[in-house]
């Protein structure tokens, strides 16, 4: 840390004059603390919206940096944790950060009201031996009531660092808190919750570990007691490690008489006990305690939970897909984008006298490919300040709880429930909200997953095969939306057996918040952080992808060379005929329908107006015109091929809108390649079974080679489907009472 | 012996012991205060019967019933 002090750059210099204290010029700042404790809240209170969100090395765990308002400070957020044991990547990540000397200060977040759960961290964090100070969020909300009675000096003087009261939502101590983490020095190591004679184990372990800093040698040395799986490959294989371990667990056993894994958290829970003891004074329960089981009566009742459920799931689609989300959405793509930008480039382009290659590159390209993307954001804003409501309020671990027991059964949790519903208005913003999902294993399925129930603008391509071939069928829309359902649970139990799915992760033990009304403040910057992202990041990929189908569509070979030429010419409709066989098991092995295929993946309403264009109908006709459906008619072979259309089109991969939000959520690219493949391979071998095995039952397509493939991977599907899951590595759920 | 799993709705019991050592279900059980001697109060099970929603040191937590099961309790007479 730079302890030499130096002008302040910021024109706050003035208080550290009052202060008579030197403040530091550049400080970093390690901000942690349970879920739920406020931390992000007093987070966006320190920093507004200076942050910058990347990835910690290695892991997906975003890894957050803010730089404060009033000093030129950095925070750096670390993932929400109740300890730094070694079971999931956020601990591991936080407890490496913490262990290194890229900070100079721990900022330490509790939340007042629920001080005793808030505590066991801190007093995991003191061993580290860094300049600490301790934010007391909530106290307003404990101010407020009259039963409890804290006093912060108290905590301050048992742990030995700095305790300061705030409440991050209203703002108030931020200055207190300011000046302390100016102030905060080295200090010493300190324990409080262990007795002496463990200390002397830990440090007898401690002294054989080489050349790290004390901290880290007394925090290892803790946890190789622990049976750290993290640091036992590295560490027990060191000369009498092995030995000084064993002797100080059974230290603990012989004792303590318990286990040194329960031994650590009993003595901090016990510390906590006695300090609570000496600071709070308590008659009853907590006002917001009180408050939240009042609600929770109802919200998580046997009886009316799916109910309330169903009622916000209802609302919520209601303004972001129904209502408001898609009259914004219409708006920004038929005025802003369709009219206004297509209008004005126009009139700028035909002023300047451009060549037509360049309008259409712009005008189509440009306008028609980007701006189908950005038309997205005023929905995906409406559908993120509703779910971030949902998510601040507290109601989102409610909604994990009420459907846990159904959707973990095919590998995903009761919060996917939200993204596959929003799936069917559009795939974009679903994507984007699978972020509320903090288990890697439930979110790498619910990315996979969302999209099988056909979105808005797959329903014009469902429109015109049914006209086409099925036009007095019943069954044949809710057939589609059955078949999506089953892709959705197949997919689940298929992938969840497999070890690539089953990362460890925290146990589902989780904390149901007290209810809380969420900050305006907190719900707006977290909708811009999230469309920031995605305008960024799907905009760049999206741009690239738009401007070569857009060369291909409309370049290719003419009678006059390489130039421009229709659609039917192009280098597109090359590439369509030279692809073409590959649908040909499929049963539409026609370069129109392998064009549509790949426009579809544009934008999934180009399936329609491609068809229309290369079948010669015109470009603006009504997915339910006749002269198009007499078209269609003669494209496919029979009603089985145009199905095994539609059914590729629905559900191989999504638009490239989605397929960007999809990335940006995946963060790994080797992530993103196995969906993408996975869902080619799904929609195509849904497609070919469809086909070839209802063409063999129907007797409409003859027996072939295709038709003992398509046999195959109905078996290697079942096979899959019904295999016995073997759990590779740890298993998270053990079988209580063998153990012990 | 009688489990956490096994109380009835309302009900409160002491901690006795948290099985399955080395496992990391238990470490975090007792790393979010489900440690011995510590009251346990089942407040209700989820709509579909599972999960648990428990009151443990002043909060509520929710856990599965096959976790719950690692829990080993006492129900306190006068309680």
């Amino acid at each position: 840390m730079a302890i030499n002090k130096t002008t302040c750059h910021c024109g706050c210099g003035k208080s550290d004059l009052r202060d008579g204290k030197e403040s530091d010029a550049k400080l970093t700042v390690a901000l942690i603390g349970n879920q739920n404790c406020g931390k992000t809240t007093l987070f966006n209170a320190l920093t507004g919206a200076n942050q910058y969100v990347g990835n910690w090395p290695g892991v997906t765990v975003d890894r957050v940096i803010g730089r404060t308002l009033q000093q030129p400070w950095d925070v750096v957020d670390l993932p929400g944790l109740y300890s730094l044991s070694p079971y999931s990547a956020e601990e591991i990540v936080s407890r490496n950060f913490l262990l290194s000397d890229s900070f100079d200060v721990i900022l330490n977040v509790l939340d007042a009201t629920h001080l005793e759960r808030s505590l066991s961290l801190t007093l995991e964090l003191l061993p580290l031996g860094k300049p600490m100070v301790v934010a007391l969020n909530m106290m307003d909300l404990l101010k407020k009531d009259r039963n409890v009675t804290l006093d912060p000096a108290k905590i301050a003087a048992k742990l030995g660092v700095e305790v300061i009261p705030i409440s991050a939502s209203s703002g108030e101590g931020l200055k207190e808190l300011y000046s302390a983490l100016g102030r905060a020095r080295q200090r010493t190591q300190s324990n409080p919750a262990v007795p002496q004679n463990v200390h002397d184990a830990i440090d007898a372990i401690g002294a054989l570990l080489g050349d790290q800093t004390p901290a880290q040698r007394y925090f290892i040395a803790k946890a190789l007691l622990q049976q750290d799986k993290v640091y036992a490959e590295e560490y027990l294989t060191v000369p009498g490690v092995e030995e000084a371990v064993q002797k100080g667990r059974s230290l603990i056993a012989k004792e303590h008489g318990l286990d040194a894994e329960a031994f650590f958290p009993q003595m901090r829970y016990a510390f906590i006990d006695s300090l609570m003891v000496e600071a709070l004074s308590r008659s009853s329960k907590p006002l917001s305690a009180v408050f939240s089981e009042k609600i929770d009566q109802v919200v998580t009742n046997r009886f009316w939970a799916l109910p309330v459920f169903l009622a916000v799931i209802y609302v919520i689609y209601y303004l972001a897909v129904s209502t408001i989300g898609t009259w914004s959405t219409d708006f920004a793509n038929d005025v802003v984008f369709g009219e206004w930008c297509t209008e004005a480039a126009e009139s700028v382009l035909e002023s300047l006298g451009a060549p037509e290659w360049v309008s259409s590159m712009m005008i189509e390209g440009l306008i028609g490919g980007v701006g189908a993307v950005l038309g997205f954001v005023p929905q995906m804003m409406v559908l993120f300040f509703l779910l971030s409501i949902l998510e601040q309020c507290g109601y989102m671990t409610r909604v994990a709880f009420v459907l846990d027991r159904l959707f973990r059964k095919f590998g995903l949790s009761g919060r996917s429930f939200i993204p596959i519903l929003i799936a069917t208005g559009c795939a974009v913003p679903a994507l984007m909200a699978t972020k509320t999902l903090d288990n890697i294993n439930e979110r790498r399925l619910t990315l996979l997953t969302a999209s099988y129930l056909p979105c808005s603008a797959k329903l014009p391509i469902m429109t015109m095969i049914f006209v086409s071939f099925f036009p007095d069928s019943v069954y044949i829309a809710p057939l589609i939306y059955l078949l999506g359902i089953f892709s959705i649970v197949c997919t689940g139990i298929i992938l969840k057996k497999n070890s690539a799915f089953k990362e460890e992760v925290s146990p589902f033990v989780m904390e149901l918040p007290d209810y809380h009304l969420p900050s305006v403040r907190n719900l707006l910057l977290t909708v811009y952080e999230r469309c920031k992202a995605f305008i960024v990041k799907a905009g760049t990929v999206i741009f690239g992808t738009v401007m070569v189908v857009w060369f291909l569509s409309r370049f290719g070979f003419g009678p006059e060379g390489f130039g421009m030429v229709e659609i039917s010419d192009s280098m597109l409709a090359a590439i369509g005929t030279s692809i073409a066989f590959i649908f040909a098991p499929l049963g539409f092995g026609t370069w129109q329908a392998a064009v549509a295929v790949i426009t579809g993946l544009m934008a999934k309403e180009n399936v329609v107006g491609t068809l229309a264009v290369l079948l010669e109908v015109g470009e603006d006709v009504a997915e339910d015109d006749a002269t198009l459906s007499a078209a269609i008619q003669g494209a496919f072979p029979g009603a089985l091929a145009a199905f095994a259309f539609l059914a590729f089109n629905l559900w191989s991969t999504p638009c490239i809108a989605a397929l960007a939000a999809m990335k940006r959520q995946y963060v790994s690219g080797r992530w993103f390649a196995f969906a993408v493949c996975y869902m080619l391979l799904w929609a195509y071998s849904l497609a070919l079974v469809i086909y070839q095995l209802g063409g063999m039952l129907t007797g409409a397509v003859p027996f072939s080679i295709f038709t003992i493939i398509a046999l195959v991977v109905l078996g290697a599907f079942l096979y899959l489907l019904f295999r016995p899951d073997r759990t590779n590595g740890v298993p998270l759920v053990i079988p209580a009472r063998t153990v012990s | 012996m009688l489990h956490l799993n096994e109380l009835k709705p309302g009900q409160s019991a002491v901690v006795k012991h948290v099985f399955g050592e080395g496992t990391a279900l238990r470490r975090r059980l007792l790393d979010m205060g489900i440690t011995p001697k510590t009251e346990v109060k089942l407040v209700r099970q989820a709509p579909l019967g599972d999960p648990l929603q428990l009151e443990v040191r002043g909060y509520e937590l929710a856990m599965r019933s096959s976790d719950a099961n690692l829990v080993e309790v006492e129900v306190q007479h006068g309680h």
